[in-house]
Protein backbone atom coordinates (compact mmCIF):
# COMPACT_ATOMS: atom_id res chain seq x y z
CA UNK A 1 0.00 0.00 0.00
CA UNK A 2 1.44 3.41 -0.98
CA UNK A 3 1.99 5.89 1.81
CA UNK A 4 1.20 9.58 1.85
CA UNK A 5 2.06 12.36 4.24
CA UNK A 6 -0.60 15.03 4.59
CA UNK A 7 0.28 18.30 6.28
CA UNK A 8 -2.91 19.90 7.57
CA UNK A 9 -2.75 23.63 8.20
CA UNK A 10 -5.46 25.64 9.94
CA UNK A 11 -5.61 29.28 8.88
CA UNK A 12 -8.50 30.12 11.19
CA UNK A 13 -9.61 29.18 14.69
CA UNK A 14 -12.70 27.32 13.41
CA UNK A 15 -12.49 23.94 15.17
CA UNK A 16 -15.02 22.28 12.87
CA UNK A 17 -12.81 22.81 9.83
CA UNK A 18 -10.07 20.87 11.55
CA UNK A 19 -12.46 18.17 12.78
CA UNK A 20 -13.96 17.56 9.33
CA UNK A 21 -10.60 17.46 7.56
CA UNK A 22 -9.28 14.98 10.11
CA UNK A 23 -12.41 12.82 9.83
CA UNK A 24 -11.97 12.83 6.07
CA UNK A 25 -8.32 11.77 6.36
CA UNK A 26 -9.10 9.03 8.88
CA UNK A 27 -11.67 7.53 6.51
CA UNK A 28 -9.36 7.37 3.47
CA UNK A 29 -9.31 3.91 1.94
CA UNK A 30 -6.47 1.97 0.31
CA UNK A 31 -3.87 4.47 1.46
CA UNK A 32 -1.51 4.54 4.44
CA UNK A 33 -1.46 8.10 5.71
CA UNK A 34 0.54 10.07 8.23
CA UNK A 35 -0.87 13.47 9.13
CA UNK A 36 0.90 16.41 10.73
CA UNK A 37 -1.31 19.20 12.03
CA UNK A 38 -0.28 22.86 12.32
CA UNK A 39 -2.81 25.15 14.00
CA UNK A 40 -2.92 28.57 15.66
CA UNK A 41 -1.88 28.35 19.36
CA UNK A 42 -5.46 28.72 20.66
CA UNK A 43 -6.51 25.67 18.64
CA UNK A 44 -3.67 23.42 19.81
CA UNK A 45 -5.50 21.73 22.74
CA UNK A 46 -8.50 21.11 20.48
CA UNK A 47 -6.25 19.67 17.75
CA UNK A 48 -4.66 17.25 20.22
CA UNK A 49 -8.11 16.14 21.44
CA UNK A 50 -9.45 15.74 17.90
CA UNK A 51 -6.45 13.65 16.86
CA UNK A 52 -6.86 11.37 19.89
CA UNK A 53 -10.62 11.12 19.34
CA UNK A 54 -10.38 10.21 15.66
CA UNK A 55 -7.41 7.87 16.05
CA UNK A 56 -9.82 5.57 17.91
CA UNK A 57 -11.54 4.85 14.59
CA UNK A 58 -8.42 2.90 13.60
CA UNK A 59 -7.20 2.32 10.09
CA UNK A 60 -3.73 2.81 8.60
CA UNK A 61 -3.45 6.34 9.94
CA UNK A 62 -1.09 8.21 12.20
CA UNK A 63 -2.18 11.62 13.46
CA UNK A 64 0.43 13.95 14.90
CA UNK A 65 -0.42 17.40 16.24
CA UNK A 66 2.45 19.82 15.55
CA UNK A 67 4.58 20.66 12.56
CA UNK A 68 7.45 18.28 11.85
CA UNK A 69 10.49 19.76 10.09
CA UNK A 70 9.71 17.52 7.15
CA UNK A 71 8.17 14.13 6.34
CA UNK A 72 9.57 10.64 6.62
CA UNK A 73 11.76 9.60 3.65
CA UNK A 74 9.66 6.42 3.39
CA UNK A 75 6.54 8.17 2.08
CA UNK A 76 5.62 8.01 -1.59
CA UNK A 77 3.74 11.29 -1.86
CA UNK A 78 2.98 14.51 -0.01
CA UNK A 79 -0.14 16.69 0.17
CA UNK A 80 -0.86 19.94 1.98
CA UNK A 81 -4.41 20.62 3.09
CA UNK A 82 -5.99 23.75 4.52
CA UNK A 83 -8.43 22.87 7.34
CA UNK A 84 -11.95 22.70 5.93
CA UNK A 85 -10.82 20.57 3.00
CA UNK A 86 -12.79 17.34 2.72
CA UNK A 87 -12.21 14.46 0.31
CA UNK A 88 -14.00 11.32 -0.78
CA UNK A 89 -12.53 8.12 0.75
CA UNK A 90 -10.92 7.15 -2.56
CA UNK A 91 -9.28 10.53 -3.10
CA UNK A 92 -5.73 9.68 -2.06
CA UNK A 93 -5.82 6.26 -3.71
CA UNK A 94 -7.04 7.78 -7.00
CA UNK A 95 -4.48 10.57 -6.83
CA UNK A 96 -1.68 8.11 -6.01
CA UNK A 97 -2.65 6.00 -9.02
CA UNK A 98 -2.46 9.07 -11.25
CA UNK A 99 0.81 10.39 -9.85
CA UNK A 100 4.25 8.85 -9.49
CA UNK A 101 7.85 9.43 -10.56
CA UNK A 102 6.98 9.03 -14.25
CA UNK A 103 3.66 10.85 -14.36
CA UNK A 104 4.47 13.44 -11.75
CA UNK A 105 2.15 15.64 -9.78
CA UNK A 106 -1.55 14.72 -9.72
CA UNK A 107 -4.30 17.34 -9.49
CA UNK A 108 -7.72 16.09 -8.40
CA UNK A 109 -10.96 17.48 -9.83
CA UNK A 110 -12.52 19.63 -7.13
CA UNK A 111 -15.50 21.60 -5.94
CA UNK A 112 -15.53 24.92 -4.16
CA UNK A 113 -17.56 25.02 -0.98
CA UNK A 114 -19.04 28.31 0.11
CA UNK A 115 -19.91 28.28 3.81
CA UNK A 116 -21.38 30.61 6.37
CA UNK A 117 -19.93 30.67 9.87
CA UNK A 118 -22.39 29.74 12.64
CA UNK A 119 -21.21 30.54 16.19
CA UNK A 120 -20.69 27.38 18.23
CA UNK A 121 -21.78 25.12 15.39
CA UNK A 122 -20.27 23.78 12.18
CA UNK A 123 -20.25 26.21 9.24
CA UNK A 124 -23.41 25.98 7.14
CA UNK A 125 -22.73 24.97 3.55
CA UNK A 126 -24.45 27.38 1.19
CA UNK A 127 -23.35 25.78 -2.07
CA UNK A 128 -20.83 23.56 -3.75
CA UNK A 129 -19.73 24.28 -7.28
CA UNK A 130 -17.63 22.28 -9.70
CA UNK A 131 -14.36 23.66 -10.92
CA UNK A 132 -13.00 23.26 -14.41
CA UNK A 133 -9.73 21.31 -14.46
CA UNK A 134 -7.54 21.29 -17.56
CA UNK A 135 -5.90 17.96 -18.57
CA UNK A 136 -2.56 19.60 -17.74
CA UNK A 137 -3.48 22.04 -14.96
CA UNK A 138 -1.42 25.18 -14.64
CA UNK A 139 -0.54 26.79 -11.34
CA UNK A 140 -2.31 29.98 -12.42
CA UNK A 141 -5.53 28.05 -13.02
CA UNK A 142 -5.35 26.37 -9.62
CA UNK A 143 -4.04 29.19 -7.45
CA UNK A 144 -7.25 31.21 -7.77
CA UNK A 145 -8.30 29.15 -4.74
CA UNK A 146 -6.16 29.89 -1.67
CA UNK A 147 -6.66 26.27 -0.49
CA UNK A 148 -5.67 24.82 -3.88
CA UNK A 149 -2.78 22.68 -2.60
CA UNK A 150 -5.32 20.23 -1.16
CA UNK A 151 -6.04 19.14 -4.73
CA UNK A 152 -2.42 18.28 -5.41
CA UNK A 153 -0.61 15.07 -4.59
CA UNK A 154 3.11 15.51 -5.10
CA UNK A 155 5.50 12.54 -5.49
CA UNK A 156 7.96 12.73 -2.60
CA UNK A 157 10.84 12.96 -5.07
CA UNK A 158 9.42 16.23 -6.43
CA UNK A 159 8.19 17.83 -3.22
CA UNK A 160 10.23 20.62 -1.62
CA UNK A 161 11.73 19.38 1.67
CA UNK A 162 9.93 21.98 3.76
CA UNK A 163 6.29 22.31 4.75
CA UNK A 164 4.35 25.49 4.00
CA UNK A 165 2.20 27.37 6.50
CA UNK A 166 0.84 30.69 5.28
CA UNK A 167 -1.00 31.25 2.00
CA UNK A 168 2.07 32.93 0.59
CA UNK A 169 4.20 29.90 1.52
CA UNK A 170 1.65 27.63 -0.15
CA UNK A 171 2.12 29.52 -3.44
CA UNK A 172 5.91 29.45 -3.10
CA UNK A 173 5.89 25.71 -2.32
CA UNK A 174 3.65 25.08 -5.32
CA UNK A 175 5.87 27.20 -7.59
CA UNK A 176 8.81 24.96 -6.67
CA UNK A 177 6.75 21.87 -7.48
CA UNK A 178 5.57 23.20 -10.85
CA UNK A 179 9.11 24.25 -11.72
CA UNK A 180 10.15 20.59 -11.53
CA UNK A 181 7.67 19.32 -14.14
CA UNK A 182 4.11 19.24 -15.38
CA UNK A 183 0.94 18.26 -13.57
CA UNK A 184 -1.70 15.69 -14.57
CA UNK A 185 -5.43 15.79 -13.89
CA UNK A 186 -6.78 12.80 -11.93
CA UNK A 187 -9.49 11.19 -14.07
CA UNK A 188 -13.06 10.87 -12.82
CA UNK A 189 -15.50 13.00 -10.84
CA UNK A 190 -14.46 15.54 -8.18
CA UNK A 191 -12.85 13.86 -5.20
CA UNK A 192 -12.12 16.87 -3.05
CA UNK A 193 -14.02 19.87 -1.69
CA UNK A 194 -12.04 23.03 -0.99
CA UNK A 195 -13.30 25.75 1.33
CA UNK A 196 -13.95 28.80 -0.81
CA UNK A 197 -11.57 31.30 0.77
CA UNK A 198 -11.38 33.70 -2.16
CA UNK A 199 -11.69 37.38 -1.33
CA UNK A 200 -13.02 38.12 -4.84
CA UNK A 201 -15.72 35.91 -6.37
CA UNK A 202 -16.68 37.73 -9.55
CA UNK A 203 -15.96 36.25 -12.97
CA UNK A 204 -12.75 37.88 -14.12
CA UNK A 205 -10.89 35.43 -16.31
CA UNK A 206 -11.42 32.71 -18.89
CA UNK A 207 -10.75 30.16 -16.14
CA UNK A 208 -13.66 31.63 -14.15
CA UNK A 209 -15.92 31.25 -17.21
CA UNK A 210 -14.79 27.62 -17.56
CA UNK A 211 -15.74 27.04 -13.91
CA UNK A 212 -19.22 28.39 -14.56
CA UNK A 213 -19.60 26.15 -17.63
CA UNK A 214 -18.36 23.10 -15.70
CA UNK A 215 -21.04 23.72 -13.08
CA UNK A 216 -23.76 24.22 -15.71
CA UNK A 217 -22.72 21.03 -17.47
CA UNK A 218 -23.21 19.16 -14.21
CA UNK A 219 -26.42 20.86 -13.03
CA UNK A 220 -28.20 20.89 -16.42
CA UNK A 221 -28.91 17.15 -16.61
CA UNK A 222 -29.92 17.09 -12.96
CA UNK A 223 -32.40 19.90 -13.54
CA UNK A 224 -33.88 17.93 -16.45
CA UNK A 225 -34.01 14.77 -14.34
CA UNK A 226 -36.10 16.57 -11.72
CA UNK A 227 -38.35 18.25 -14.28
CA UNK A 228 -38.90 15.26 -16.57
CA UNK A 229 -37.36 11.95 -15.51
CA UNK A 230 -38.66 10.17 -18.61
CA UNK A 231 -37.09 12.65 -21.06
CA UNK A 232 -33.90 12.55 -19.04
CA UNK A 233 -33.88 8.77 -19.15
CA UNK A 234 -34.40 8.69 -22.94
CA UNK A 235 -31.67 11.26 -23.59
CA UNK A 236 -29.32 9.41 -21.26
CA UNK A 237 -29.97 6.11 -23.08
CA UNK A 238 -29.40 7.80 -26.44
CA UNK A 239 -26.18 9.37 -25.19
CA UNK A 240 -24.82 6.06 -23.98
CA UNK A 241 -25.91 4.22 -27.14
CA UNK A 242 -24.04 6.81 -29.23
CA UNK A 243 -20.97 6.32 -27.04
CA UNK A 244 -21.31 2.55 -27.34
CA UNK A 245 -21.60 2.06 -23.55
CA UNK A 246 -23.48 -1.06 -22.51
CA UNK A 247 -23.72 -2.28 -18.94
CA UNK A 248 -25.25 -5.34 -17.35
CA UNK A 249 -28.31 -3.38 -16.30
CA UNK A 250 -28.82 -2.12 -19.83
CA UNK A 251 -28.10 1.46 -18.86
CA UNK A 252 -25.02 3.49 -19.39
CA UNK B 1 -30.71 8.60 32.55
CA UNK B 2 -32.27 8.01 29.13
CA UNK B 3 -31.66 4.90 27.08
CA UNK B 4 -30.85 5.09 23.36
CA UNK B 5 -31.34 1.88 21.45
CA UNK B 6 -29.30 1.68 18.27
CA UNK B 7 -31.06 -0.48 15.69
CA UNK B 8 -29.09 -1.89 12.76
CA UNK B 9 -30.78 -3.80 9.95
CA UNK B 10 -28.54 -6.16 7.99
CA UNK B 11 -28.79 -7.89 4.66
CA UNK B 12 -25.79 -10.04 3.77
CA UNK B 13 -23.27 -7.41 4.90
CA UNK B 14 -19.55 -8.05 4.80
CA UNK B 15 -17.44 -8.62 7.89
CA UNK B 16 -15.09 -5.65 7.20
CA UNK B 17 -18.11 -3.36 6.94
CA UNK B 18 -19.46 -4.55 10.28
CA UNK B 19 -16.02 -4.29 11.87
CA UNK B 20 -15.79 -0.66 10.77
CA UNK B 21 -19.22 0.08 12.21
CA UNK B 22 -18.45 -1.73 15.47
CA UNK B 23 -15.17 0.18 15.81
CA UNK B 24 -16.99 3.47 15.42
CA UNK B 25 -19.61 2.47 18.00
CA UNK B 26 -16.82 1.56 20.43
CA UNK B 27 -15.14 4.92 19.75
CA UNK B 28 -18.31 6.91 20.47
CA UNK B 29 -17.93 9.46 23.23
CA UNK B 30 -20.20 8.83 26.19
CA UNK B 31 -22.97 11.23 27.06
CA UNK B 32 -23.48 11.69 30.83
CA UNK B 33 -27.26 11.32 30.58
CA UNK B 34 -27.44 8.64 27.91
CA UNK B 35 -27.12 4.88 28.09
CA UNK B 36 -26.52 3.01 24.83
CA UNK B 37 -27.64 -0.42 23.72
CA UNK B 38 -27.36 -2.07 20.32
CA UNK B 39 -29.74 -4.46 18.59
CA UNK B 40 -29.16 -5.98 15.18
CA UNK B 41 -31.97 -7.34 13.03
CA UNK B 42 -30.76 -9.50 10.19
CA UNK B 43 -32.95 -9.70 7.08
CA UNK B 44 -30.52 -12.07 5.30
CA UNK B 45 -31.78 -15.43 3.93
CA UNK B 46 -29.74 -17.25 6.62
CA UNK B 47 -28.49 -16.41 10.08
CA UNK B 48 -24.88 -16.63 8.93
CA UNK B 49 -23.90 -13.29 10.43
CA UNK B 50 -24.80 -14.26 13.99
CA UNK B 51 -21.26 -15.25 15.08
CA UNK B 52 -19.79 -12.13 13.46
CA UNK B 53 -22.25 -9.78 15.13
CA UNK B 54 -21.97 -11.52 18.48
CA UNK B 55 -18.17 -11.31 18.37
CA UNK B 56 -18.22 -7.63 17.42
CA UNK B 57 -21.17 -6.27 19.38
CA UNK B 58 -21.75 -8.77 22.17
CA UNK B 59 -24.12 -11.55 23.23
CA UNK B 60 -27.82 -10.88 22.79
CA UNK B 61 -27.45 -8.15 20.19
CA UNK B 62 -28.30 -10.32 17.17
CA UNK B 63 -31.67 -11.47 15.90
CA UNK B 64 -32.48 -13.09 12.55
CA UNK B 65 -35.83 -11.93 11.15
CA UNK B 66 -36.32 -15.04 8.97
CA UNK B 67 -37.08 -13.13 5.78
CA UNK B 68 -36.25 -9.88 4.07
CA UNK B 69 -38.72 -7.53 5.74
CA UNK B 70 -37.18 -4.43 4.18
CA UNK B 71 -35.60 -1.48 5.97
CA UNK B 72 -38.76 0.14 7.30
CA UNK B 73 -40.57 -2.98 8.53
CA UNK B 74 -37.48 -4.27 10.33
CA UNK B 75 -36.90 -0.95 12.06
CA UNK B 76 -40.60 -0.76 12.99
CA UNK B 77 -40.18 -4.09 14.77
CA UNK B 78 -37.07 -2.73 16.51
CA UNK B 79 -38.81 0.50 17.53
CA UNK B 80 -41.89 -1.27 18.91
CA UNK B 81 -39.68 -3.40 21.14
CA UNK B 82 -37.41 -0.51 22.15
CA UNK B 83 -40.21 1.86 23.12
CA UNK B 84 -42.18 -0.89 24.86
CA UNK B 85 -39.11 -1.43 27.05
CA UNK B 86 -38.91 2.26 27.92
CA UNK B 87 -36.18 3.49 25.55
CA UNK B 88 -35.98 7.26 25.30
CA UNK B 89 -34.98 7.13 21.64
CA UNK B 90 -34.24 4.71 18.82
CA UNK B 91 -31.50 5.24 16.27
CA UNK B 92 -31.97 3.70 12.84
CA UNK B 93 -28.38 3.18 11.76
CA UNK B 94 -27.18 1.91 8.40
CA UNK B 95 -24.66 -0.93 8.64
CA UNK B 96 -22.39 0.72 6.05
CA UNK B 97 -22.06 3.88 8.14
CA UNK B 98 -19.22 5.02 10.39
CA UNK B 99 -20.19 7.27 13.28
CA UNK B 100 -17.98 10.20 14.16
CA UNK B 101 -17.08 9.80 17.87
CA UNK B 102 -19.20 12.88 18.73
CA UNK B 103 -22.18 11.83 16.59
CA UNK B 104 -24.33 10.20 19.26
CA UNK B 105 -23.96 12.95 21.92
CA UNK B 106 -24.68 15.60 19.27
CA UNK B 107 -27.79 13.74 18.08
CA UNK B 108 -28.99 13.47 21.65
CA UNK B 109 -28.46 17.19 22.36
CA UNK B 110 -30.69 18.06 19.39
CA UNK B 111 -33.20 15.34 20.25
CA UNK B 112 -33.57 16.83 23.73
CA UNK B 113 -34.98 20.09 22.36
CA UNK B 114 -38.74 20.47 22.88
CA UNK B 115 -41.08 19.15 20.20
CA UNK B 116 -38.37 17.16 18.45
CA UNK B 117 -39.69 14.02 16.78
CA UNK B 118 -36.84 13.06 14.46
CA UNK B 119 -33.17 13.99 14.21
CA UNK B 120 -30.78 13.07 11.45
CA UNK B 121 -27.01 13.21 11.38
CA UNK B 122 -25.16 15.06 8.62
CA UNK B 123 -23.87 12.56 6.08
CA UNK B 124 -20.16 12.81 5.37
CA UNK B 125 -18.14 13.42 3.23
CA UNK B 126 -21.07 14.15 0.89
CA UNK B 127 -23.61 16.04 2.95
CA UNK B 128 -27.19 15.73 1.73
CA UNK B 129 -28.00 18.96 -0.11
CA UNK B 130 -31.42 19.43 1.52
CA UNK B 131 -31.47 22.58 3.64
CA UNK B 132 -31.69 22.90 7.41
CA UNK B 133 -31.90 25.89 9.69
CA UNK B 134 -28.36 26.28 11.12
CA UNK B 135 -29.75 27.71 14.38
CA UNK B 136 -32.72 25.44 15.13
CA UNK B 137 -31.82 22.44 12.96
CA UNK B 138 -35.32 22.39 11.44
CA UNK B 139 -35.29 20.52 8.14
CA UNK B 140 -37.99 19.46 5.65
CA UNK B 141 -37.17 15.78 6.12
CA UNK B 142 -34.62 13.56 7.82
CA UNK B 143 -32.40 11.07 6.05
CA UNK B 144 -32.41 7.46 7.22
CA UNK B 145 -28.65 6.82 7.41
CA UNK B 146 -28.50 7.72 11.10
CA UNK B 147 -32.01 8.70 12.10
CA UNK B 148 -32.99 9.19 15.71
CA UNK B 149 -36.68 8.66 16.50
CA UNK B 150 -38.28 9.86 19.73
CA UNK B 151 -41.13 7.82 21.28
CA UNK B 152 -43.65 10.59 20.57
CA UNK B 153 -42.80 10.47 16.86
CA UNK B 154 -43.29 6.71 16.77
CA UNK B 155 -46.56 6.95 18.69
CA UNK B 156 -47.87 9.66 16.38
CA UNK B 157 -46.82 8.00 13.12
CA UNK B 158 -46.73 4.26 13.77
CA UNK B 159 -43.25 4.22 12.26
CA UNK B 160 -42.24 3.68 8.67
CA UNK B 161 -44.78 2.94 5.95
CA UNK B 162 -44.06 -0.74 5.30
CA UNK B 163 -45.35 -0.54 1.73
CA UNK B 164 -42.12 1.30 0.93
CA UNK B 165 -39.59 -1.51 0.73
CA UNK B 166 -36.59 0.73 0.25
CA UNK B 167 -36.04 4.44 -0.52
CA UNK B 168 -38.40 7.25 0.39
CA UNK B 169 -39.58 5.78 3.70
CA UNK B 170 -37.56 8.38 5.62
CA UNK B 171 -39.17 11.20 3.62
CA UNK B 172 -42.66 9.83 4.21
CA UNK B 173 -42.04 9.33 7.94
CA UNK B 174 -40.67 12.87 8.28
CA UNK B 175 -43.71 14.41 6.63
CA UNK B 176 -46.09 12.40 8.81
CA UNK B 177 -44.20 13.26 11.99
CA UNK B 178 -44.24 16.94 11.06
CA UNK B 179 -47.95 16.69 10.24
CA UNK B 180 -48.44 15.44 13.81
CA UNK B 181 -46.95 18.69 15.11
CA UNK B 182 -43.42 17.47 15.89
CA UNK B 183 -40.16 18.76 14.44
CA UNK B 184 -37.77 17.06 12.06
CA UNK B 185 -34.28 18.34 12.78
CA UNK B 186 -30.72 17.96 11.61
CA UNK B 187 -27.97 17.88 14.24
CA UNK B 188 -25.24 19.86 12.45
CA UNK B 189 -22.52 18.59 14.76
CA UNK B 190 -23.45 14.93 14.29
CA UNK B 191 -21.42 13.49 11.43
CA UNK B 192 -21.97 10.06 9.99
CA UNK B 193 -19.62 8.77 7.35
CA UNK B 194 -21.70 7.20 4.59
CA UNK B 195 -20.21 7.15 1.17
CA UNK B 196 -22.45 5.75 -1.53
CA UNK B 197 -21.79 8.06 -4.47
CA UNK B 198 -19.29 5.62 -5.98
CA UNK B 199 -21.75 2.74 -6.07
CA UNK B 200 -23.10 1.87 -9.52
CA UNK B 201 -26.76 2.68 -10.05
CA UNK B 202 -28.12 -0.77 -10.85
CA UNK B 203 -31.43 -1.22 -12.62
CA UNK B 204 -32.87 -2.85 -9.50
CA UNK B 205 -31.95 0.12 -7.32
CA UNK B 206 -33.17 2.61 -9.89
CA UNK B 207 -36.54 0.85 -10.15
CA UNK B 208 -36.91 0.91 -6.37
CA UNK B 209 -36.31 4.66 -6.34
CA UNK B 210 -38.82 5.22 -9.17
CA UNK B 211 -41.43 2.99 -7.56
CA UNK B 212 -41.05 4.74 -4.20
CA UNK B 213 -41.38 8.14 -5.91
CA UNK B 214 -44.57 7.08 -7.71
CA UNK B 215 -45.93 5.67 -4.45
CA UNK B 216 -45.22 8.89 -2.55
CA UNK B 217 -46.90 10.89 -5.31
CA UNK B 218 -50.07 8.78 -5.02
CA UNK B 219 -50.05 8.74 -1.25
CA UNK B 220 -49.50 12.46 -0.83
CA UNK B 221 -52.02 13.42 -3.48
CA UNK B 222 -49.83 14.66 -6.34
CA UNK B 223 -51.04 12.67 -9.33
CA UNK B 224 -48.79 14.47 -11.83
CA UNK B 225 -45.72 13.57 -9.81
CA UNK B 226 -46.89 9.96 -9.49
CA UNK B 227 -47.61 9.60 -13.22
CA UNK B 228 -44.23 11.09 -14.12
CA UNK B 229 -42.39 8.42 -12.13
CA UNK B 230 -44.74 5.61 -13.12
CA UNK B 231 -43.97 6.39 -16.76
CA UNK B 232 -40.28 6.41 -16.02
CA UNK B 233 -40.60 3.08 -14.20
CA UNK B 234 -42.52 1.58 -17.14
CA UNK B 235 -39.90 2.79 -19.59
CA UNK B 236 -37.14 1.11 -17.58
CA UNK B 237 -38.95 -2.07 -16.46
CA UNK B 238 -41.32 -2.63 -19.39
CA UNK B 239 -44.29 -2.81 -17.01
CA UNK B 240 -46.13 -0.56 -14.58
CA UNK B 241 -45.08 -0.61 -10.92
CA UNK B 242 -47.33 -2.40 -8.47
CA UNK B 243 -48.60 0.32 -6.20
CA UNK B 244 -51.10 -0.05 -3.42
CA UNK B 245 -50.96 3.55 -2.32
CA UNK B 246 -54.07 5.32 -1.22
CA UNK B 247 -54.25 9.08 -1.12
CA UNK B 248 -55.07 8.82 2.56
CA UNK B 249 -53.11 11.76 3.87
CA UNK B 250 -55.37 14.55 5.18
CA UNK B 251 -55.44 17.59 2.92
CA UNK B 252 -54.04 19.81 5.68
CA UNK B 253 -50.95 17.59 5.96
CA UNK B 254 -50.30 17.51 2.22
CA UNK B 255 -48.87 21.00 2.24
CA UNK B 256 -45.83 19.56 4.04
CA UNK B 257 -45.02 17.26 1.13
CA UNK B 258 -42.58 18.92 -1.23
CA UNK B 259 -42.84 17.12 -4.55
CA UNK B 260 -41.61 20.04 -6.63
CA UNK B 261 -37.93 19.04 -6.52
CA UNK B 262 -38.06 15.54 -7.96
CA UNK B 263 -36.75 12.77 -5.75
CA UNK B 264 -34.75 15.20 -3.63
CA UNK B 265 -38.01 16.22 -1.90
CA UNK B 266 -36.64 19.62 -0.91
CA UNK B 267 -34.81 22.59 -2.34
CA UNK B 268 -31.23 21.63 -3.05
CA UNK B 269 -28.37 23.77 -1.80
CA UNK B 270 -26.19 22.46 -4.62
Amino acid sequence: MSSTHVHLVAWTEEPWDLEESLFSLVTQEEAAVTVSVAVPPRLEPFAAEACARLARLGGPMELRPGTPPSWSPAVDAVAVWVAGTVATPDHLARALAASGPERGLAVAPARRVLRRAVPGRPPYVLRKTRRFTAPVPSLTELARDPAFLGRCLVPASRAPRWLPGSAEEHRRWAAEVWASGLATRVPGPPSIDLPDLRAERTVRSLDDVRDVLAELRYQGPRWLERRSPLTFDRLRSLYHRLRGDVTESGRG
Amino acid sequence: MARLRIGIVLYENSRPELERLARSLAASEPSPDLELEVRVLDNSPEAALEPVVTALLGQGTYRWTGSNLGYGAAHNRGMREAFASGAGAYLCLNPDAVLHPRCLPELWITASRPDTGLVDARTFPEEHPKPYDPETGDTPWCTGTALLVRPAAFAASGGFDEALFMYGEDVDLSWRVRAAGLRARTAPGALVHHWVEHRPLTLERELRVLRSAAYLGRKWGDQRFAVRYERSFRARAGQAPELHAKADVPAAARRLADLSHGVRFARSRW
